[in-house]
Parts: C-alpha cells; sequence; structure tokens
C-alpha cells in the first residue's frame, strides 16, 4: 500500500507537470467511459433490471400462435384463459388483462387515463401491497359485481390530491358508478404504463374465440424451469385444439420472460449492438492513452532501466505504470460520470412522452457505479498494460548507456501504428452507424406527406361501452360531434378519422371481387381506416377520383370504400377501380362486398417508413368506431388554440368524455418516431466522439513520430532534402495507416449498418453515398493530423537537429 | 587464478555472445575474475573491448551465455528475473556515467528508491538517505530536483544512491566520464575515501589516470582479459 501511494503520488507530480498530456488523456477517458456508462444504464434500465418486483424473474407472459397460419403471437381468448388457468400446472396462478382507456370523471372534469382490465388474481401473482385499501378480490372480476377501482399513484396525487379519505368513495369510471378500493404505491403501473386498473368483468361470448382477448402473465412454481412451463402449455394447447379444432386448430402456446413481451429481439438487439458500439469508442480512447503512454514510456525508457537497475522487478515496474492510467482512468471516469448523468437526462427526457413502459428505470444506480467501476479498471488495463510491458521490457543495459534523452532505444513505434489503425477502423464503423443515422434523421424531416403536419390539431375521443353499447349510439354520437367541430367558427376544416397519417392503422384480409385466392394466406393484406366526411379536406389533400364519403353513405344503403393510389395500382393496375368491389376479411368472412367511389392519394398509412401502403376507407357510418380521432384546421392562429373550443364541443355532448392526446399531428408524428431521433442522436454522438479521439490519436503519433526523428529529418536535409520530400515522407506514414484502418473500418461498418436495419429510416445499411461521405471527412480529418507533423518536420535546422541529443 | 574465503565476485569461463540479425558477436570469451571483499578493482581497455557488457553481467543487469557467476558465495547466473532484481538491489550499487538520476524525483527521494524496493520502512528510509547524502556532502540539497544541481553534484547524489542500501559491492561505469576534470577528480576521491572505508568498487575505465586509483586493474580487449596489473599506488 505504501508503495501504491508512492506510485500515485509520482503519477499525479508527472501528471501536473504535463497539464496537456493529463487534459488531453482525462478528456479522452471521460468520453469512452462517460458513453459507455449511459449506454449501460440504458440497456440496465430497459433490459437487465427486469420488474421490480420480488423474483421478477419468474414472471412470464403467456400467448398462443398458430405456425400454420405464419402467426408467432396471438393474444388469448376469453374462452381459453381459464381452461389454461384450470389445467396448468406449472405456474403458481396465472392472471389476464387488457388495456384501454378509461374516463374518469365525477367531480372534476373528465379525464382520460390508460387502465387496465385485470384479472383479480394479478396483484396476488405479482406479490405488489397497495399504499392505500385493499386491491381486487376473487369474484368482483366475475361478470355481474359491484364496479370497483384501483387508482395508482400519480391520479391520486394529480386527480385527488393525495386524498387519504378517497377509499370507498365513487367515481365515474367509463360511466359506471366506480367504488375505489385502493390506491397503488408510487411507480407500480403494471403492465405497462397504466395509471388505473379495473376488474376485468367480461361476459363469456357464445361463440369460442369471440370477444375481448387478453394478455397473460403467471408466476412459475419453485423448481419449474421456462423450458418446462413451455412443456405443459404446449400440451394443452394441443388438448384445446383436439377439443375445439373449429377455433383452435393448430393454435399453440408461447412462454417468455414478461419483459420480452414490450422489448422483443430487434430492440434488444439494437441496444446490445449500442452497448457494443459504445465500447468500440471506449476502446478508441484507450488505444489513444495507450499510444499517449506509450510515447510517455519512450521517453520515460531511461527512468525504467535506473529502476530496474536499482532492483525493481518487472511486476513492480508494470505496477508503478499501471498506477498512471488508473489516475487518469479514474479522473476521466469522475468527468465522465457527470457526462453520463447529462446523457442519461437527456434520454429521459426524450423517452419521457413516449409512455415507456414503467419498469425502464434509467439512471446512475449502483449496479450502473458498479459497472463504472469495472471499466475504468478494464480501461486502466486497456490503456497502460501495454506501455506498462513494453516500458519494462527493455534491454536496460543497452538504455543506460544510451547517451540519448531516452527515446532512441525505445522500439514503440510500430504497436502505435497498430494502435492507430484499431482506432481508425473503430471510428469508420462508428461514423459509418453515425452518418445511416444522420441521413435517417433528415429523411424523416424531408419527408413530403402532401400536408402540413405542424398545421393539423388532432384530439382523441373513446366513448365508453357501458353508455354507447351498440353502433346506432356511436354513429348518433360521431354524428353530432361532426355536424358541431362543422359549425364551430374556429375550424376551418374538420373531419373524424380512426387512424392519422403517419402513425399506422390496423389492417384486415381483402378479397377483390373476381379474383380467386387459394387460401387465407393468399388474400391480400390493406391498412383499414375509418373516415368520416371531409378528412381528407381536413388534411388539404384531393382525391384522385371519383367523390368522399358523404350524407348518403348510411347504415342500410350501398356499403362504400375509397381505395388509395397503391391499393388501386396493385389491384386495378391501369384500370378504374371505381365501381369495383372488395370484401374485408378472410374465407370466411361475412363482411358485405364494399363498392369504391373513390381513390385517395397514399398518406402513410402504415406510418412514416412505408410510403406506398396498400389501404381503405371506411365511413364510420357504415363501421361504426368507439374510438375516433378529432382531425381539424384552424380558421386562424394556432392549432393549440382549438384544444378548449373541442373540448367544450365534446363536453356539450356528454360530460363525462374528455379529449386525450391532443397535440398537432407534427407533435404526434415526433412521438411515434422518437426511436430514431433519440438512438440516431447517441450514435451521431458516438460517431463525432470517435472521430475526435481518432484525430487526436493519429496526430499524436504522428507528432511523437516526428519528435522521434528530429535526427533523421536533420540527416535528410542535410543530405538535400527538400521540405515537400520531407513532408511527403510523414504524410505517407500517416496515410498508409489511414489506408489501412479505413478498408477495415469499411467492413465493420457493413456489420454494424446491418445490425442496425431496424432504426434506419429510408437508408440502406450500406448506403454508399453515406460511406464515402464518412470516408472523407476521415482522411481529411486524418491528413490534416498529418500535415501539422509533417509540416514541423519541415522546419527543422539540419544543424540543431545533428547536435540533437 | 586463486580465490580466498574473502572472494565476493567470482567469474568462470565467463562469455557472451549478441546474436543480431544472425550474426553472432563475441562481447566476452572466457573471462575469469575474482574480486575480493574491500578491493578497488579498475577494468580498463578500449571501446567496444567488452567493459560494459562484463559489468551488466556483474550488476545482474545481463546474464553470462556461458560460463558461472558467484556473488558472495552464490550460483547467480542463471537465476530469475525476480531474483536477479533482488540480489541487485540488495548486494548491488551502481554509479553511472550519466548519472541517471530520474528527473522528476528529488534529490532524497532519488536516493531513497532502492530503500523502497526493498520495502524498508519510512524512518529508516530516511534515515539512511540522510546519512549517503551526508556522506558524499549532499545532504543540504535533499530537496532540489536533478536538474537545479551541477553535473559534480549530480555525481554525488548519484553515490549516495548507490551507498544508502549498504551493497556488497559498487559498480562504476565511467564515474567521470560526463564530468570536468576538476568535478572528476572530486568523485574519484568520493570513491576512494568508500573504499578506504571498506567499500568492495569495481570501475570501468578507459582513462589510464583514474584506472590508478584502483589497487588492480584489469585490461579487456575483444572480450578476453589481456592483463592484470597492481597499481603501484595500492
Amino acid at each position: 500500500m505504501p508503495s501504491l501511494l508512492k506510485d500515485l503520488r509520482y503519477g499525479a507530480r508527472k501528471f501536473s507537470r504535463n497539464p496537456g498530456f493529463t487534459a488531453v488523456s482525462v478528456l479522452t477517458m471521460a468520453l469512452g467511459i462517460g458513453l459507455t456508462t449511459m449506454m449501460f444504464s440504458i440497456v440496465n434500465g430497459a433490459i437487465l433490471k427486469g420488474l421490480p418486483f420480488a423474483e421478477s424473474g419468474r414472471l412470464m407472459h403467456l400467448e398462443r400462435n398458430n405456425l400454420s397460419q405464419d402467426i408467432t403471437s396471438m393474444e388469448v381468448t376469453l374462452h381459453d384463459f381459464p381452461e389454461w388457468r384450470q389445467q396448468q400446472r406449472s405456474f403458481e396462478d396465472i392472471a389476464g388483462f387488457y388495456t384501454g382507456t378509461v374516463n374518469v370523471s365525477g367531480t372534476e372534469r373528465a379525464e382520460r387515463y390508460d387502465g387496465a382490465f385485470i384479472t383479480a388474481n394479478a396483484f396476488r401473482i405479482l406479490r405488489v401491497q397497495p399504499l392505500l385499501g385493499r386491491t381486487f378480490r376473487e369474484g368482483e372480476d366475475q361478470p355481474g359485481a359491484a364496479p370497483t377501482i384501483l387508482l395508482g399513484y400519480r391520479v391520486w396525487q394529480d386527480r385527488y390530491s393525495g386524498d387519504r379519505g378517497i377509499i370507498g368513495k365513487t367515481v365515474r369510471a367509463n360511466g359506471e358508478e366506480a367504488e375505489v378500493i385502493g390506491v397503488m404505491p408510487e411507480g407500480f403501473e403494471f403492465p405497462i404504463s397504466q395509471d388505473l386498473w379495473v376488474p376485468l368483468r367480461e361476459e363469456l361470448p357464445e361463440r369460442r374465440g369471440e370477444g375481448v382477448t387478453l394478455e397473460v402473465f403467471g408466476r412459475l412454481r419453485d423448481g419449474v424451469s421456462l423450458d418446462q412451463a413451455q412443456v405443459q402449455m404446449g400440451s394443452i394447447a394441443r388438448r384445446l385444439a383436439a377439443e375445439y379444432p373449429e377455433s383452435n386448430e393448430g393454435v399453440g402456446a408461447v412462454v417468455k420472460p414478461y419483459t420480452e413481451e414490450y422489448i422483443d429481439e430487434e430492440p434488444r438487439l439494437l441496444l446490445f449492438t449500442m452497448l457494443g458500439a459504445v465500447f468500440g469508442v471506449l476502446l478508441i480512447a484507450c488505444a489513444n492513452v495507450a499510444n499517449l503512454l506509450l510515447g510517455q514510456a519512450a521517453v520515460r525508457s531511461k527512468e525504467v532501466g535506473i529502476r530496474t537497475a536499482l532492483g525493481a522487478s518487472r511486476g513492480r515496474i508494470v505496477m508503478q505504470f499501471l498506477t498512471e492510467p488508473l489516475v487518469l482512468a479514474a479522473l476521466g471516469a469522475t468527468f465522465g460520470l457527470g457526462l453520463a448523468w447529462a446523457g442519461i437526462r437527456s434520454f429521459n427526457a426524450a423517452i419521457e412522452s413516449t409512455q415507456p413502459p414503467f419498469w425502464i428505470d434509467i439512471g446512475l444506480d449502483p449496479p450502473v457505479l458498479a459497472f463504472t467501476v469495472g471499466i475504468t479498471l478494464l480501461a486502466t488495463l486497456l490503456s497502460g498494460l501495454l506501455p506498462a510491458l513494453r516500458a519494462s521490457g527493455g534491454n536496460v543495459t543497452e538504455v543506460l548507456k544510451d547517451e540519448s534523452r531516452g527515446s532512441s532505444s525505445f522500439r514503440g513505434g510500430r504497436l502505435s501504428a497498430v494502435l492507430v489503425v484499431v482506432e481508425i477502423a473503430l471510428s469508420v464503423g462508428l461514423l459509418a452507424a453515425a452518418g445511416l443515422m444522420i441521413k435517417s434523421v433528415t429523411n424523416l424531416r424531408n419527408v413530403d406527406m402532401g400536408f402540413r403536419p405542424e398545421q393539423v390539431f388532432t384530439a382523441r375521443v373513446g366513448l365508453p361501452e357501458s353508455e354507447y353499447p351498440d353502433s346506432a349510439a356511436q354513429v348518433r354520437f360521431f354524428d353530432q360531434l361532426q355536424g358541431r367541430l362543422a359549425a364551430s367558427p374556429d375550424l376551418a376544416a374538420v373531419a373524424l378519422s380512426s387512424a392519422l397519417p403517419g402513425i399506422g392503422s390496423g389492417g384486415d384480409r381483402v378479397a377483390i371481387e373476381g379474383k380467386a385466392y387459394a387460401d387465407e394466406r393468399a388474400y391480400p393484406d390493406a391498412h383499414t381506416i375509418v373516415a368520416g366526411p371531409g378528412s381528407f379536406d381536413a388534411f388539404g389533400v384531393k382525391l384522385r377520383q371519383g367523390r368522399d364519403f358523404g350524407a348518403q353513405d348510411r347504415e342500410g344503403s350501398l356499403p362504400v370504400t375509397i381505395v388509395n393510389e397503391s391499393f388501386a395500382r396493385t389491384h386495378f393496375g391501369q384500370e378504374s377501380p371505381l365501381g369495383r368491389r372488395i370484401r374485408l376479411g378472410g374465407p370466411e368472412t361475412e363482411q358485405p362486398w364494399l363498392t369504391i367511389v373513390g381513390v385517395a392519394p397514399d398518406m402513410f398509412a402504415d406510418g412514416l417508413e412505408n410510403e406506398e401502403p396498400e389501404a381503405v376507407y371506411l365511413p364510420y357510418t357504415q363501421s361504426p368506431q368507439r374510438f375516433m380521432s378529432v382531425v381539424a384546421r384552424p380558421r386562424a392562429g394556432e392549432p393549440g388554440g382549438l384544444t378548449a373550443p373541442v373540448r367544450d364541443l365534446v363536453a356539450g355532448l356528454d360530460p363525462d368524455l374528455p379529449i386525450y392526446f391532443v397535440d398537432t399531428l407534427a407533435g404526434r408524428l415526433s412521438q411515434a418516431t422518437w426511436f430514431y431521433k433519440v438512438f440516431g442522436t447517441i450514435f451521431m454522438v458516438m460517431g463525432f466522439v470517435a472521430l475526435f479521439l481518432a484525430s487526436i490519436g493519429l496526430y499524436g503519433v504522428m507528432a511523437f513520430s516526428v519528435s522521434r526523428r528530429t535526427r533523421e529529418m536533420g540527416v535528410r536535409m542535410a543530405l538535400g532534402a527538400q521540405a515537400g520530400d520531407v513532408r511527403r515522407l510523414i504524410l505517407r506514414q500517416g496515410l498508409k495507416q489511414l489506408a489501412i484502418g479505413v478498408v477495415l473500418g469499411l467492413l465493420l461498418a457493413f456489420g454494424l449498418g446491418s445490425l442496425l436495419r431496424i432504426i434506419l429510416f429510408q437508408v440502406s445499411p450500406a448506403d454508399p453515398v453515406t460511406f464515402v461521405s464518412i470516408v472523407t471527412v476521415l482522411v481529411g480529418t486524418g491528413v490534416l493530423a498529418c500535415l501539422i507533423p509533417a509540416r514541423r518536420a519541415t522546419r527543422v535546422d539540419p544543424m540543431v537537429a545533428l547536435r540533437y541529443e | 587464478m586463486q580465490t580466498t574465503a574473502e572472494t565476493l565476485i567470482e567469474l568462470r569461463d565467463v562469455s557472451k555472445v549478441f546474436l543480431t540479425d544472425e550474426v553472432e558477436t563475441h562481447a566476452l570469451a572466457g573471462v575469469h575474475l575474482a574480486i575480493r571483499k574491500g578491493e578497488y578493482v579498475a577494468i580498463a581497455g578500449p571501446s567496444g573491448g567488452g567493459k560494459t557488457t562484463l559489468l551488466s553481467i556483474l550488476g545482474l543487469l545481463d546474464s553470462p551465455t556461458d560460463g558461472e557467476y558467484t556473488l558472495a558465495g552464490h550460483p547467480v547466473a542463471r537465476l530469475s528475473g525476480g531474483e536477479r532484481a533482488r540480489i541487485r538491489n540488495r548486494e548491488i550499487g551502481f554509479i553511472f556515467q550519466a548519472f541517471n538520476l530520474i528527473g522528476d524525483l528529488t534529490v532524497a527521494e532519488n536516493v531513497e528508491l532502492p530503500l523502497t524496493y526493498r520495502g524498508i520502512a519510512a524512518g529508516e528510509r530516511r534515515r539512511r538517505v540522510q546519512e549517503a547524502l551526508e556522506k558524499v556532502g549532499m545532504s543540504h540539497r535533499m530537496n532540489h530536483y536533478p536538474s537545479q544541481l551541477s553535473g559534480g553534484q549530480q555525481q554525488r547524489v548519484a553515490v549516495a544512491r548507490a551507498i544508502a542500501g549498504e551493497p556488497s559491492v559498487l559498480l562504476a561505469d565511467e564515474p567521470t566520464g560526463n564530468l570536468d576534470s576538476g568535478n572528476g577528480e572530486a568523485v574519484m576521491e568520493l570513491l576512494a575515501e568508500l573504499h578506504r572505508g571498506g567499500a568492495t568498487l569495481c570501475m570501468v575505465t578507459h582513462d589510464p589516470r583514474y584506472a590508478g586509483y584502483a589497487q588492480r586493474s584489469v585490461h579487456l580487449f575483444d572480450g578476453r582479459v589481456i592483463d592484470e596489473a597492481t597499481a603501484a599506488k595500492a
């Protein structure tokens, strides 16, 4: 320990005498360790930590599949759930839920919340206790049971000001009087980001397979593995398939860890790819510091010789040389933690509006800090071991006899060159990733929707089933709402639509009249959007052919549809689709044939990623909906000014109905594409840090090489070499490293690009423009990093150089 | 060659071959040498004669290719690196031509360095450093850095560092090579004084004036001992 303290003191003294070296090394380490810590905290918070419940690793998600129909994931029907629950022996118990809107009204303004309709046993399975009151009792989740409700902590605080007397009171939830039985603790938002919970009180539909479907989860019994549970659930599914072939033929069961349902393979792969990429930045940082230390080691070879002559063993010398990078890494880690903290704050702020699953908790918690300590030690070894071994392995006699200033006996040049090649290769890979992301984000910003989304106001309205139980009531409400919105002096154009352009919509199988389909899989798919009259006007686009929906399209009149251009082109080619008929659903559909009355432009029905999705529009009067979005443009002023009039118009029709998801369409699109922006930004930061560090590395190595070759330069110039010759000599050395690094880096970039496919927006993972651009940027920066030392070499005075000791 | 119970260093038929680019260079060939405890030996000869190689082997900085080396009765020719470092630290004190002080350490810290590697307690280290610096007349400069000293002063500090650990033998490699004649004489006087105090010294020099300070001179040429002479002065 006294030796360590002595080494630390000696290291600190050396660093204070060499502030430039110290500052660059600490900054380099801070960037590497900071970025790696930030990325690890994201992976830890999103994937590794899991659910914040006791033994949460035993909580599994259960679902169905039908591989014969290429369906890998289906929720569980109301009929299958009780049979699964009764027959299974692998789990302590299983519970079911579906999520949906819960409109709460009563004492105050109606407000919409994300709720879960859940079986009573769920909280027992999760092993979670309420903060106040109780959770659901068995029987409260049966049809006909008295309505009850459990409040989330945030609702309790925000809406009821943390009133402890709320237990036992009644509130209106989706139009029903429900007794508040409890308040859940802060942070509990199971299953994803729910604000409150009501018991699942669904009547069992007469026909098997009908009705809502459930997400199911359970807690594995002690001693039962996931595989064993999978086998048992599979045999239950096969039994049900044999018993109920009409509804269950080909249906299997899938068991997987609960969190995998919400963060599946692709995001996991992406996050681990990013963690790998950020380790690349750390490696670059370590290579940089290693190079700087190699330079120091070269200068200090005589010191090592002296220490060896005085009896220091090689191990002791190595330990001393490792103490110095430890000091640098520890200082770097301190600043790096600050960078990570700022990065995590920005990341959390960026994802806040996306309502991430409640268990995602990203911060500098103890496991992350332990990780930081680990990578600090790793960085110490990565950056310090080679220089330490190199420094301690020299020929002592030669070094001590060496009259020069200690550098000529040291042969670290080739090692430095290899490190720089590695840095450049990693930088090319990371810059390519950054370049692809920059292009993705630019493409996103430049998407031409055919209208200005920032001028379009949107808000969602959801009708509770209890109050609007049938189609007629739903159509009546939206008819009235459409009429009042159209009459409002604040609105220039208004429409109702089940889905918004660029956000995505549901889909269905489609049959074209006159065409034959071999089986269900042969039916084409199309996105389905239910809309009111005037919706295309509200977005400011014109129909390409035919007419919009109108007052004549009612229940009982000719069923009609409008198709988009892609649908028309795919299924009717050059022919006009007007008057042709299509039908939604597969071979057993009972849906009516729909006559095409119009052709609309493509409006990103599948989200922004797909410009040409096939889509069909249906009038809400013939396809009633409980949930619709209000789409409007203001007559004057900003779209945000429409919030109050639209809320008042809805409340005027039903005071229990809130509006929610209030935003401009541009705002909604921004939320829908956060993924690209946030991860794109992280990659951009990584890429630029990599470029910065690689440039420093290249510059450092070239500058050091030039300083070591001062005498050689003097000799060359004394023998008649011109400045250009010397410059070329230095540049050639640097360019050789650049070229090898770039070639290796491009191979890495191709691999990284294909792993990033899922977050690329309209960019090929091997986009040639991006690759050429980043190679140009890196080579340009590299040449600059070589040019400065090369110019310095040409200023060598041969007389001085030849006297140089 | 005769050896006695007082023999501190004994080399028997030591040779050293360097292999560079498949070319063998015989730096030492069949060297026999014995140094008694308390003896002052000069190794002389022209450049390239093998003086420094011999000193490196004597100082356990290098191993012989062939032959035996016994130090204080123990064979040391085939020891591991760690074991050599341990013996070097305890038994040998080096004085170099270029002083070889560490620029980032103070005078006291430089002298303390070999004691640190021996794991001696801090109080004892301080005492020995003080004593060694007093012996060479440099205790008043113990908090200076080497760059603040003249060449002669630096070499005095280097001598203090060599004797601080109370080694069995002091090995000096051209100790006056980087000094002017005045400072050179002073350092030679200092070494002679140490010898008079009982120290065993082995000094490499090519300067016949300084070789005369030693009791015995060993002449090396082409890696072989070609002559041994006892100085009149001794």
